[in-house]
Parts: structure tokens; sequence; C-alpha cells
């Protein structure tokens, strides 16, 4: 939970429009966050708590690994 | 806007109302009396600031649902909001406790007690702008 750091992406945008394009107050409301909340983590401004990702992936019935991907930080020189 | 901002602007808007009487009276004579003339009238800018948050919240209410032309509600704080509430509210605490300690100095140098009549009601006050500021910031960068 945090600030969204640059290196974790989602793909919440295109599972919502494989899941007949829900929209995102849709989506709130099945994981119990605000839409402001899906909005956040959806543009990744803001990461969530492993709970709501879990949520989030159980929503769209895919692995947590399908919804959001992280990339470790390029080694200092 | 969802209703968490538009209470943070209401609060903004209100210490600006506020502030701007005090430094408007202040400007005109109004900082020197007696300590129970100040402390009254600090007590007035208190009830003016509640009574411009009850009245700016429900007219905030009504602008903003026309403007978005959906009712604004009130949704229950989901973990994100809990968050910019805990980051805000560290904020607001660092500010106050600075403001306070920073007030002691002049009145260790032997400054009148209006002045600490004065830091009583500032301090909370920056204290509760830098909150509702930081919520503004928070919620557009997180």
């Amino acid at each position: 939970m945090g600030k969204g750091q640059a290196n974790v992406s989602n793909t919440i945008r295109t599972l919502r429009f494989h899941a007949g394009e829900m929209t995102q107050a849709a989506l709130a409301e099945k994981v119990g966050v605000t839409r402001q909340t899906i909005v956040a983590i959806e543009q990744g401004r803001y990461s969530p708590s492993l709970e709501v990702a879990f949520r989030i992936a159980h929503v769209f019935g895919v692995p947590l690994d399908q919804v959001f991907q992280w990339t470790p930080p390029e080694p200092d020189a | 806007m969802t209703s968490k901002e538009m209470m943070a602007w209401v609060q903004l808007l209100g210490v600006a109302v506020v502030g701007g009487w005090l430094g408007w009276d202040a400007l005109n004579g109004g900082a020197v009396g007696s300590t129970a003339e100040i402390a009254q009238k600090l007590l007035w800018a208190v009830g003016a600031m509640i009574g411009l948050n009850i009245v700016g919240a429900i007219i905030g209410t009504i602008l903003v649902s026309i403007a978005q032309r959906e009712e604004l509600k009130d949704e229950p704080a989901d973990e994100r909001d809990h968050l910019v509430s805990a980051k805000s509210q560290r904020n607001s605490a660092i500010a106050t406790s600075i403001l306070a300690a920073l007030a002691l100095i002049p009145l260790a140098m032997g400054a009148g007690v209006n002045l600490a009549v004065y830091a009583l009601f500032v301090a909370p006050v920056v204290g509760g702008t830098i909150n509702a500021a930081s919520e503004l910031y928070y919620y557009r960068t997180m």
C-alpha cells in the first residue's frame, strides 16, 4: 500500500474491456473501494494493498500476476 | 470532485475568509486590547469557521452536484482515503507542533500574553489548513 511506484504496472483497463466494458464504478463496488481509488490504481498512481489486489484479480477471475506486473528497478551503475 | 475533496476546499475557503477578516481587523487596530477582548474575538472567529464549514458543505454539495450532474455522496472511506488522511494529519501535526514551539520563543523573551492567545488560535488553524491542503495534494498525486 502506498504511493504508486513507477515499476508497478497493471492491466485493469484491458481486463475491464474484456469483461464487457465493465465500468470503474462497477469494479469499485465489487472490490469494495471507491471509484477514485480504482482510477488511481488503473493510472498507476496508487499501489493497492495485497488484499485489494487479490480482490481485483478475483473479480476478473484471473491470477494476481495477470493483473499486476512488477519490473525490478535498474541497478545503480 | 469527491465529497472529501469538496470539504477540504470548504475548509480552506473558511480559513481564508476568517483569516482575511482577522487580518483586516488587526490592520485596523484590532490586535490590541485586553486578553479577554482578544480571546472573545477569536472565539467568534472559531464560531464563524464552524458556521462557514456547515453552510459551505451544504452549498458546495448542491453546486458540485449540479456541475457534475450527479448527486455528490460521501462514500465510506477505503484504504486510500485512510492513507491520505494519515499523511495529511502527519503534516498537520508537524506544522502545529512547530508553530506552538515557535510561539514560546517571543513569550520567553517577555512578549505579552496576548501573543499566547493568538498562538492558541493560529497554530491549530494553520494545522487544519495544512491538513486540508495536504488532502487535496495527495488525492491528486496518489
